[in-house]
């Protein structure tokens, strides 16, 4: 007996899987954003919400009953809610990730669907934790550029700036993270009243 | 405003390479071929031009200086069309052969937006360098655009038409650019013919080539060749990575005996050496041996004045100043040799040698003993190795006499046969006979001066002055002839004939019979080079490339005596010259080579470069320093680039220790810190105390005086150290950059290879990394960089998304990505092992993330959030994904 094995030709181009994967992880972060968890946190959990669930559900090579996933997703969504429910919104745009994700699936062989979905949980929560430091990062700039303008002028900033750097109003400075090492002795004395601040608040 | 045709030229140059930077042109080709070969960047080939416009204006062209300048400023921009991002497509859809149907090379554009664009560059020049070239960008213009030849007749009337006809300065640029285009240095000889050279003028273009870089040996000879070529009467154009073209102008110079003339130029770079401070630095360990350990076996480059300072370095080793904690150890050292013999010869001898010292302390007076006993040996060895040399030469008798006469007047009761006697493994009880005659224990007491070691030690320099005075002409030369002979060989081409009939027979006479005799392990060739062999490979010079695999191995047998590595007179020169950079042989070379070619101009930036890094090095601030690095990395992975040495060397923040160590230097040398002498490199306040100097020397604001400076001795030793010539730099690295010794070895190889990437944006060099001690033969290389990396190292560079070489226009990624990778490494996720960049590089940028919280993450502050998330940003969305060439 002669078993002979021929290669399976490539379902779509690796760049293609590259595109629809890139979609997947775009539209789940999209969905994300209708979520609003009772609690909050940075931790991966935290962060993923019913992502994380519904990834869990098809990390199967078997069949998937798409259907079954969103109705168990939204349901998990539902409940981490405050105030508990689904929006509307809500459900269109996981129906959108869960479609991709469909397509994605039709696009590669069993044995890569695994690894593919590890992938796109990675992707995922890089894509969640860099929206929520952005988010936090913004919130420190406005702070900083509130405190520069009751602390310093934007002559004495640009005084200390070259020439090919200086703003030209405050809403165009960076966040202290940012800006030039120039400024270090402005951020410095920032962080200093942002501490003192923060502790005040506290108390 | 400044008049434009009297501008400092130093200012212009500077200038114009800042704008070249501003605008990316390091990264954007000029020249480019299949699969990134013979590629060139904008600005080396820009600053090429502008070099060649320098010298042919007046060399060839005889222009005034006003004319000379503007045509060099046009030569400057004359491909500027080109950094265009159509032009720059179009480019590296060919070098990675992507087929596209809409390819556009034209850069000869006269259009206003081009004029516009012209002028918005001069203006930034002006302001740099004080001149008013913007006023003259249409001339410029025109000049530019008649450089390339037009596509067809319709392309060359709309150009007349926007720019007007041609202009006289033209052709000098167009000549420019035709020489600045050519690949080898043997191109050159194809221009001799090029219409734009002006009639009635006599051109010769000539080129030298050497056929193999052996390091520090194959600097001398280039340079050697290239001052020949001087004195010939041709002038250097283009240097390549081992040859050089040059341009004559009218009739050459004969010499007599060119050969003879090329030896003197040989040595007189070997003269050179010895008066550098490289040699200087690393004599005693080159000249003696790899202490305490010593041979002398670099006895023939010792002169007079260089005895005090080795003798002195020797007598200040701690072997050579043993305490007193020392002397009770070796006593029952001693006693235990007696026990095990049965016999108690050395504790009598040490019980005796303290009794007629009549010394309160045993310990303390056999510490001086053996303190002195171990200086002696170093003395001993020497008078030993010149004993062999004049023994060859018959002249042994009247050797013994003379030193037998000047050993008992000034060191000792000794004669030369004691000496010989005197060694490391010399027993304590004939120690003691020694160091009683050394001391003249009852007749001089030498023991009970308080200044016996100083004694000792000038007796000894004394000594051996006398001895290379009297006999130095036994020892051999500087260089033999046989070598000079053999090196001369390495020169694939000169335009002069440097082997006489003789040379030719005789080297073809070697050749035949060693066909004839076949291969032999009596007559083996030099394991490195194949020329034929002298000696085994001394490991105290090559490493463990000594012990390697050699062709006459049988299989199975252990490597040892016979089987060693042999090495041809060439290659022990060139191990005892590297011997001065390091004592130990070096982990490996970094060679860098021309961006396809190197101008004179461009090798002002690399000697800027040189001196940059290697200054940043002498004052404790390597390039493997961990904690300078991370401003590096973190300034790279942020998407900035190095593209200057100056840029380098400000990242490099001196630390409040470096800064203490030199003020102190300069204290103890000045009573006030305005005697401090310095040359001022960067507009800068006048430093007042002796801080204020350090800080401004060792961030490149000031210079301080180097005589000052030569004594200083950094707080770290240097990792680096290079030397140079305009067609190459060499720089050796001491150790493998790892950051910590049992790093795997694929971590550190990741290292090294964005040391060499780091090295290639800071000189707009190509950059080969050699393993121990190896030639280098072929210098075109594909990419930037070259270096052999081990398999896994290999698969975490095509996870990061790196091909096999890494072109022009990747580098500002590639710079990024392998930062990144580095830097997460040193500081997130350091629990991942000895091996963490291996397996970083084989994660998803989420799951690097995972790790790092599960390493403590959550606790992390903000600051450090945020430069992990821009770290992250850098690497693959997922392992082996490619980043997107954009053009700058």
């Amino acid at each position: 007996m002669v078993i002979r094995m021929e290669k399976e030709s490539e379902l779509a181009s690796s760049d293609e899987i590259r595109k629809t994967r890139f979609a997947v992880t775009t539209a789940l972060i999209r969905y994300l954003e209708t979520y609003k968890p009772a609690q909050t946190g940075e931790s991966k959990h935290a962060l993923m919400g019913p992502v994380g669930k519904l990834l869990s559900r098809i990390t199967t090579t078997g069949d998937i009953n798409w259907e079954a996933v969103k109705g168990y997703v939204l349901s998990v969504h539902k409940n981490q809610q405050a105030p508990r429910g689904v929006s509307s919104d809500a459900a269109t745009r996981l129906d959108e990730a869960t479609a991709s994700l469909e397509k994605l699936r039709s696009l590669l062989p069993p044995t890569k669907w695994l690894k593919t979905v590890e992938d796109i949980d990675d992707e995922v929560f890089f894509g969640l934790y860099k929206e929520n430091l952005v988010g936090q990062r913004r919130g420190i700039q406005k702070k900083f550029q509130t405190w520069l303008k009751s602390n310093v002028s934007l002559e004495d900033i640009n005084a200390l700036l070259p020439e090919n750097e200086q703003y030209k109003s405050y809403d165009d400075i960076d966040d202290p993270f940012s800006v030039s090492t120039k400024l270090e002795d402005l951020t410095e004395r920032f962080w200093e009243d942002y501490k003192k601040s923060k502790k005040e608040g506290t108390k | 405003m400044q008049d434009s045709y009297s501008v400092n030229l130093g200012f212009l140059r500077e200038a114009l390479v800042k704008i070249a930077i501003r605008e990316g042109w390091q990264y954007k080709y000029a020249k480019f071929g299949k699969q990134g070969r013979s590629t060139q960047s904008l600005f080396v080939h820009s600053i090429n031009t502008f070099s060649l416009a320098q010298i042919l204006s007046k060399l060839l062209f005889n222009l005034s200086p006003q004319e000379s300048l503007l045509s060099s400023v046009a030569a400057f921009f004359h491909d500027y069309q080109k950094a265009n991002e159509k032009w720059q497509r179009a480019a590296i859809d060919f070098i990675e052969g992507r087929s596209t149907s809409n390819r556009d090379f034209a850069h000869d554009s006269g259009s206003l937006a081009m004029l516009a664009e012209l002028r918005r560059m001069l203006e930034k020049v002006d302001v740099l360098a004080g001149t008013d070239l913007a006023s003259q960008s249409e001339r410029i213009l025109r000049i530019v655009v008649y450089t390339h030849d037009a596509i067809n007749s319709a392309a060359a009337l709309k150009r007349k038409q926007e720019v007007g006809s041609l202009d006289t300065l033209t052709k000098v640029v167009r000549l420019c650019d035709s020489i600045a285009s050519i690949k080898n240095a043997e191109d050159i000889k194809t221009k001799e013919r090029d219409p734009d050279i002006p009639s009635g003028k006599q051109v010769v273009f000539e080129h030298h080539s050497v056929s193999v870089i052996r390091g520090v040996i194959s600097s001398f000879l280039n340079e050697a060749a290239v001052e020949l070529m001087r004195e010939l009467g041709y002038t250097p154009l283009l240097h390549f990575g081992s040859s050089t073209a040059y341009i004559r102008i009218g009739e050459g110079i004969t010499l007599k005996n060119p050969k003879e003339r090329m030896k003197q130029l040989l040595l007189e770079q070997f003269r050179k050496f010895q008066d550098s401070d490289i040699y200087g630095r690393g004599m005693v360990k080159a000249v003696v041996g790899p202490l305490p350990a010593t041979k002398w076996p670099a006895i023939h480059l010792i002169r007079e004045d260089d005895v005090r300072v080795i003798l002195g370095d020797i007598s200040s080793q701690p072997f050579a100043n043993k305490d007193e904690a020392f002397g009770k150890q070796y006593f029952e050292e001693s006693a235990e040799k007696d026990a095990k013999k049965g016999d108690s010869g050395n504790v009598d001898a040490l019980r005796h040698f303290v009794k007629v010292t009549r010394s309160t302390s045993q310990d303390v007076i056999i510490a001086a003993m053996v303190s002195d006993f171990n200086l002696l040996v170093y003395v001993a060895d020497f008078v030993k190795r010149y004993s062999e040399l004049v023994e060859c030469a018959n002249m042994s008798n009247e050797y013994t006499k003379n030193v037998n006469s000047w050993l008992s007047k000034d060191l000792g009761d000794f004669i030369l046969d004691d000496i010989k006697g005197i060694s490391h493994t010399t027993p304590a009880s004939e120690r003691v006979r020694v160091v009683e005659k050394l001391w003249r224990i009852g007749n001089g007491d030498l023991h009970k001066s308080a200044d016996r070691r100083e004694q000792i030690l000038q007796n000894s320099i004394r000594l051996l002055v006398r001895i290379i005075k009297e006999y130095r002409d036994f020892a051999p030369p500087l260089i033999e002839d046989e070598v000079v002979t053999e090196l001369l060989s390495d020169i694939q081409y000169i335009p002069v004939n440097l082997s006489s009939g003789n040379d030719v027979r005789e080297l073809s006479t070697k050749i035949s019979n060693r066909y004839q005799q076949g291969k032999s392990s009596a007559d083996r060739l030099c394991s490195f080079c194949s020329l034929t062999s002298i000696a085994d490979a001394p490991a105290g010079l090559f490493g463990d490339g000594s012990e390697k695999f050699s062709n006459t191995l049988q299989g199975g047998v252990r490597i040892g005596s016979k089987r060693k590595a042999q090495v041809c007179n060439l290659c022990m020169l060139e191990g005892t010259l590297r011997a001065f950079f390091f004592g130990s042989p070096p982990f490996g070379t970094m060679l860098l080579l021309p961006d396809l070619s190197l101008s004179p101009d461009g090798f002002r930036i690399w000697s800027n470069a040189v001196k940059d890094t290697i200054r940043s090095e002498h004052i404790g601030l390597g390039i493997g320093r961990s904690w300078n690095m991370l401003k590096v990395y973190e300034h790279l992975s942020s998407g900035k680039t190095l593209d200057s040495s100056s840029e380098l060397m400000r990242m490099l923040m001196p630390t409040k220790g470096e800064i203490a160590a030199l003020a102190e230097h300069l204290s103890q040398l000045r009573e006030f810190p305005d005697e401090v002498g310095y040359t001022a490199l960067l507009e800068s306040g006048v430093p007042e105390s002796f801080e204020t100097l350090a800080r401004a020397h060792i961030e490149n604001l000031i210079e301080i005086d180097p005589h000052i400076m030569e004594s200083f001795e950094p707080k770290y030793r240097s990792q680096r150290s290079s030397c140079f010539t305009a067609s190459h730099v060499i720089t050796f690295l001491k150790d493998a950059p790892s950051e910590s010794k049992d790093e795997a070895p694929s971590t550190s190889a990741l290292r090294l290879y964005l040391m060499a990437l780091v090295l290639s944006d800071i000189f707009h060099a190509r950059v080969v990394f050699i393993n121990g001690y190896q030639p280098f033969l072929q210098t075109a290389i594909e990419g930037m960089v070259s270096v052999d990396m081990p398999a896994p190292a290999e698969i975490a560079l095509t996870n990061l998304g790196f091909g096999h070489t890494i072109n022009l226009h990747e580098m500002p990624s590639a710079l990024r990505r392998l930062s990144s990778l580095i830097r997460i490494g040193m500081t997130y996720t350091k629990g991942l092992g000895k091996d963490r960049l291996l397996r970083l590089s084989s994660m998803n940028r989420g799951a690097i993330l995972r790790r790092v919280e599960t390493e403590g993450g959550t606790k992390m502050k903000s600051r450090e959030k945020q430069l992990l998330l821009a770290l992250l940003e850098n690497m693959p969305v997922k392992a082996g994904d490619k980043w997107t060439t954009e053009v700058i």
